[in-house]
């Protein structure tokens, strides 16, 4: 006869009346509860992992033998945010005979180890907040898991780590959740190195390049917590390009980067840009804007659209034209591709390092995604004050005082004003009592250093407003100088000797001691991408609010004076007719270009 | 009218012990055998039918049902996990949200009326044969109104015809196919139809009441979705004619803009008028174009409102899904005048993060509706929906053999709809400029400009299946909901959910867990049955 482990029935009787006694409890109660909270009864409260295994479902014992045998029982059996995937004894068994073994007691004791710790995640995931692509937390062996779904007969299943179907999945235990699966997980014990040699000839010139590099060799190292994440480029995403061979590729390069002249350097270039230190998935990715690679100061950029992941997209403000980004190919076999040192992602089109010149940017600050989707905004011939909840500015972020505070405004004037210069007749307005810090996320900036001025119209009891350029991964950089928004302009000196003391004309049309702007500072833009200015108030002065219309970021070297800036938003430079400057029927102040 | 369903409200308020507004019950569910004395007995059960679709939690799920999975409405930052997990496509059976109880509520009701209204005739000899049978129509209208939510919702459902005591649990039915179910709901609504009046005499009982006219646009609806495309233009075309319902004009002028190396005629709508439109149509309630509303009091002392609790507020649960409804729903004017814009955009169906349509007091201020003082009714049916449904059963019609004649006369209605919110042009819109009309394009403006018209109004995702479960969902038809991922979705649920999308059981609700457990012949939505623990 058969030994069995299951319980004995009366247990199963009394175990399932008080499950039931705890339903009725809970249904009692629940009478005049919200039922929009999402009925969740937890009717196996009192039992852990372990437990439900031993107690509900055999089929995944085998599993908790090793458990046991790695000296992991404790844990799973304690409270504590575990999420398991729990190989059924099947797959552990057909595992097992994979590995040429005939019990999995022939595995070593460090084996069985990293085995368990494979198939455990310590936080609570439900698989509702699974993403495509990796898991939101490693496991404990610090290595991720991927998950995909796929369909399946009348249902959908999710496939994890690319082996395994979960087929019982958020059985949820006092400790956490349990997903059952219908194959043992394995890390991928291959390195980047090994994968990229693995490749198939239709990414030949990537892998030749790589190789040829010295890249595909340090790639081949395996360290614990050092990752690398490779973006890989098939063969036809160079012909896209007009790229067919490794001449090819080196003439393109040095036509893009025609300061290297060595082919070597060249080479080694392309290939360290394709190479980022860190681990970074797709969802990683998402949620970057932009990424240090292996070349030096360059950057990969990130940008989500309409359900597709951009790489280097890139708008250049002054010519008014764009390069389109690269997308993602997120379906790809090589995307979110785990490796024993990494994980590869596959682009969908050539992507490689480029020169670009430090580039002066005039930002309208009221060009907030949200704001420009306005039908208000520029709306010509209208005053309007229209509140923009803080919580609604996706790129900007608020520390307030006041929890009133939940607003700024974005400002437009009817008509011409010298007073309310306002480029595009458009400003953002803040009062700095309620608000304790504002951070703003940048257009654009291409490497280099700028000269940061703030324009705005004077306002206020002297609010001391103080700014830090914040570079994700890099010292944050306190600009030099903290202005008072209450300032007015200097309308009676000459422009040159203004510049010397940080301050400076930017409305074009009229010099008027109200509009004004002032030096924040030097910033080092260290690589190419978007980044955030802090703006804190450092004496929180008495509640009022300041109209804040553009910040410029000018490299040093390039003219700080000019251009200046009409109503219509128009950059207007040194020597302009005054018939060329909005409104175009009035007249400018005298001596212009002087003062 | 109104003021005897506010009446059986405050009687039930005071019956209610439960101070959590949640449970309120705008009516005592099921009278004893003793109420059932005379034809005003059977009257103000008719009443209460009406009134028990007052319940928020029936406004919630036609709002959750119609929108949530669809990618106009996303979550705010209040808003619960259900709700949040919901725009993710990740439903299980415990989301309460899959909760169809206040439907069965109503249904229960409608049965009611049906089971005992005709044994009054024996106690009150007054009571005409010709009554009975309106009674009996409006329960029956209303009890198919509710069936068909469910069936565009879960597909197939317990269909009960029996009044219980208490509730549908005590038969433990099992499903019953949904297009049996439909097939049904034409029998009873083509009986209701003969015995409904065309009017009950005042505006406000017409719009709250089901008339013959908004029998039929339920009828026309379910034929959509049935598929039957000639008996549904038959239907809107009688609606139609009717001269009951009538669009809300909006003054225009015309002006000529500069648009890149063309010169545009295009027109500036009056502003004064559309302020108006909102008002009439979303603030004052009951406006000639409309069909059907379900009659939330204007104001009312104790009533919460459901629109306030989750609209409104410093965060409101559910806000427009700004990206798609600026860039997708209501493309800007590409000229240089920004007073050229389609009227439904911003401000009227939407105000940065608030819903505009449903808690907005004003159009032209942010003057929001505050709670307990003044609420909208929910619509159910406006007449535009005739126009733009006739316009669809024609497009289908004419798709197998490109009859023009058919398309030209459904594009004239989509371009009735279109003119009266001065939508903008773009080569989507423009189909008449190069002889044949397309009916593949005709059926995407269309889908388009229900976005546009109904808004928030609890129609998208049915819209997005109707159209992708067309043809036993066929691969052509998989753009509506490939579409609807990629607007609607997080990226990093993208390419899951598009799996997911591939099988149609996913397109309904699972039925909520509770429910399947208590009654051992029913049987859950099959792709939720193995995936949920």
């Amino acid at each position: 006869m058969k030994a069995t482990n299951y319980i004995k029935p009366v247990n199963i009787y009394l175990a399932t009346l008080s499950l039931f006694i705890v339903v009725a409890v809970a249904l009692g109660y629940s009478s005049c509860s919200d039922d929009l909270d999402g009925k969740t009864f937890v009717v196996s409260d009192e039992i852990m992992i372990d437990e439900y295994i031993t107690q509900k479902d055999p089929t995944m014992s085998t599993f908790l033998e090793i458990v046991d045998k790695a000296g992991f029982r404790g844990m799973i059996h304690a409270y504590g945010t575990y999420t398991c995937f729990i190989p059924t004894n099947e797959a552990i068994d057909a595992y097992v005979k994979e590995k040429g073994k005939s019990s999995w007691s022939e595995f070593s004791d460090t084996e069985l180890e990293n085995m368990v710790k494979f198939h455990i995640v310590n936080d609570t995931l439900p698989t509702a907040d699974f993403v495509d692509g990796r898991l939101p937390s490693p496991t404990m062996l610090k290595k991720y898991l991927t998950t995909a779904t796929e369909a399946s007969g009348s249902t959908a299943l999710i496939r994890v780590n690319r082996q395994g179907l979960i087929s019982e999945k958020d059985i949820r235990c006092a400790n956490g959740y349990i997903n059952k699966i219908d194959k043992v997980l394995t890390p991928n014990e291959i390195t980047l190195s090994g994968e990229i040699s693995n490749l198939p000839d239709t990414y030949s010139l990537f892998k030749t390049v790589m190789k040829e590099t010295g890249w595909l060799d340090s790639l081949s190292v395996s360290k614990e917590d050092e990752w690398k994440t490779v973006f890989l480029q098939s063969d036809k995403t160079f012909e896209d390009q007009g790229i067919t061979s490794r001449a090819d590729l080196i003439s393109y390069l040095s036509s893009v980067l025609p300061d290297v002249t060595s082919t070597k350097t060249l080479l080694w270039t392309y290939a360290a840009y394709h190479c980022s230190k860190g681990l970074y998935y797709v969802a990683d990715l998402g949620l970057i804007s932009a990424l240090q690679t292996g070349a030096p100061n360059q950057v990969l950029t990130f940008k989500n659209s309409n359900g597709e992941l951009l790489v280097n997209e890139y708008i250049n403000v002054s010519a008014g034209t764009t390069e389109e980004g690269i997308p993602v190919l997120k379906s790809s076999t090589y995307t979110d591709y785990s490796c024993d040192n990494g994980v590869m992602i596959d682009l969908g089109g050539y992507v490689g390092p480029v020169i670009r010149p430090a580039m002066a940017v005039y930002w309208d600050i009221a060009e907030q995604p949200e704001i420009v989707k306005l039908k208000e905004f520029r709306k010509k011939g209208v005053g309007q004050a229209i509140n923009i909840a803080l919580d609604e500015l996706s790129e900007m972020k608020f520390d307030i005082r006041n929890t009133a505070y939940t607003a700024i405004q974005y400002c437009t004037e009817s008509a011409y004003n010298s007073k309310t210069a306002y480029a595009y007749y458009d400003n953002l307005q803040f009062n700095f009592n309620r608000i304790t810090s504002v951070s703003m996320k940048t257009p654009l900036l291409t490497e280099g250093t700028y000269n940061v001025w703030l324009c705005w119209r004077r306002a206020g009891y002297g609010d001391k407003i103080k700014t830090i350029f914040e570079q994700d991964g890099k010292e944050d950089q306190t600009l030099a100088n903290i202005i008072t928004l209450d300032e007015y302009f200097d309308t009676a000196a000459a422009s040159e000797g203004l510049l010397a003391s940080g301050m400076k004309r930017y409305s074009a049309k009229e010099r008027n001691s109200t509009m004004n702007s002032r030096l924040l500072g030097t910033i080092v833009v260290e690589s190419t991408g978007r980044h955030w200015l802090k703006f804190e108030s450092i004496n929180q002065a008495k509640a009022s609010n300041v109209w804040l219309d553009m910040i410029h970021f000018i490299p040093v070297d390039d003219d700080q004076l000019w251009p200046r800036f009409d109503v219509e938003g128009n950059a207007i430079y040194k020597g302009a007719d005054c018939e060329t400057i909005a409104p175009t029927n009035l007249a400018c102040s005298a001596d212009n270009d002087v003062r | 009218m109104i003021k005897k369903i506010l009446t059986i409200i405050a009687i039930s308020l005071t019956l209610t012990s439960c101070s959590d507004w949640l449970t309120l019950e705008p009516v005592d569910e099921i009278v004893g055998s003793k109420y059932w004395q005379s034809k005003e007995d059977v009257e103000s059960t008719v009443i209460g039918c009406y009134s028990s679709l007052l319940e928020a939690e029936l406004m919630y799920r036609m709002y959750i049902w119609g929108e949530l999975r669809a990618d106009l409405t996303t979550v705010g930052t209040s808003a619960n996990s259900s709700a949040a997990n919901i725009v993710k496509g990740e439903i299980s059976t415990e989301n309460g949200y899959c909760n169809w109880s206040t439907f069965y509520k109503t249904i229960n009701q409608c049965n009611d009326v049906l089971e005992n209204a005709p044994a009054v005739q024996d106690v009150d000899a007054s009571f005409s044969d010709e009554l009975l049978a309106q009674y009996e129509a409006e329960a029956l209208a209303l009890r198919a109104m509710m069936y068909f939510y469910l069936v565009r919702s879960f597909r197939d459902v317990p269909f009960s015809e029996d009044a219980s005591s208490s509730d549908l649990q005590d038969f433990n039915l099992p499903k019953t196919e949904g297009t049996k179910i439909l097939e049904r709901l034409v029998s009873d609504l083509k009986t209701a139809i003969n015995n409904l009046p065309l009017s009950y005499g005042n505006n406000d009982s017409n719009k709250g009441r089901i008339t013959q006219w908004s029998a039929k646009t339920l009828l026309a609806d379910i034929y959509l979705w049935q598929e039957n495309y000639q008996g549904c233009a038959d239907l809107c075309t009688q609606i139609i004619g009717s001269g009951q319902y009538s669009l809300i004009p909006v003054s225009k002028e015309k002006i000529e803009v500069i648009n890149g190396a063309s010169i545009d005629s295009v027109y500036h709508v009056s502003e004064s008028d559309v302020n108006l439109l909102f008002d009439k149509l979303y603030v004052t309630g009951n406006s000639i174009e409309s069909i059907f509303e379900i009659q939330y009091p204007k104001t009312h002392e104790t009533l919460t409102d459901p629109f306030y609790t989750i609209f409104n507020g410093q965060r409101p649960f559910f806000t427009p899904n700004i990206e798609v409804v600026s860039e997708n729903i209501f493309p800007e004017y590409t000229g240089d005048d920004r007073d050229v814009y389609d009227i439904r955009g911003n401000s009227f169906s939407y105000k940065g993060s608030y819903i505009w349509k449903w808690v907005g007091l004003e159009r032209s201020s942010s003057t929001a509706m505050r709670p307990l003082r003044t609420f909208p009714h929910w619509i159910v049916y406006r007449y535009p929906e005739v126009l733009l449904m006739k316009a669809e059963a024609l497009t289908q019609l004419a798709k197998s053999d490109n009859d023009q004649a058919k398309l030209k006369e459904a594009y004239g209605y989509v371009k009735q709809v279109r003119e009266r919110s001065n939508a903008i042009e773009t080569p989507e819109t423009q189909l008449d400029n190069m002889g044949d009309i397309s009916a593949a394009s005709l059926e995407k403006l269309i889908y388009d400009e229900r976005g546009r018209e109904f808004a928030f109004e609890g129609k998208r995702w049915y819209d997005t299946l109707r159209h992708a479960k067309r043809d036993n969902f066929s691969d052509a038809n998989f753009t509506y909901l490939q579409q609807m991922a990629i607007n609607a979705a997080p990226s990093d649920k993208l390419a899951s959910l598009l799996v997911k999308y591939r099988n149609e059981w996913f397109c309904y609700w699972p039925i909520l867990q509770s429910v399947v457990e208590a009654n051992p012949n029913l049987v859950q939505n099959p792709y939720y049955a193995t995936t949920s623990k």
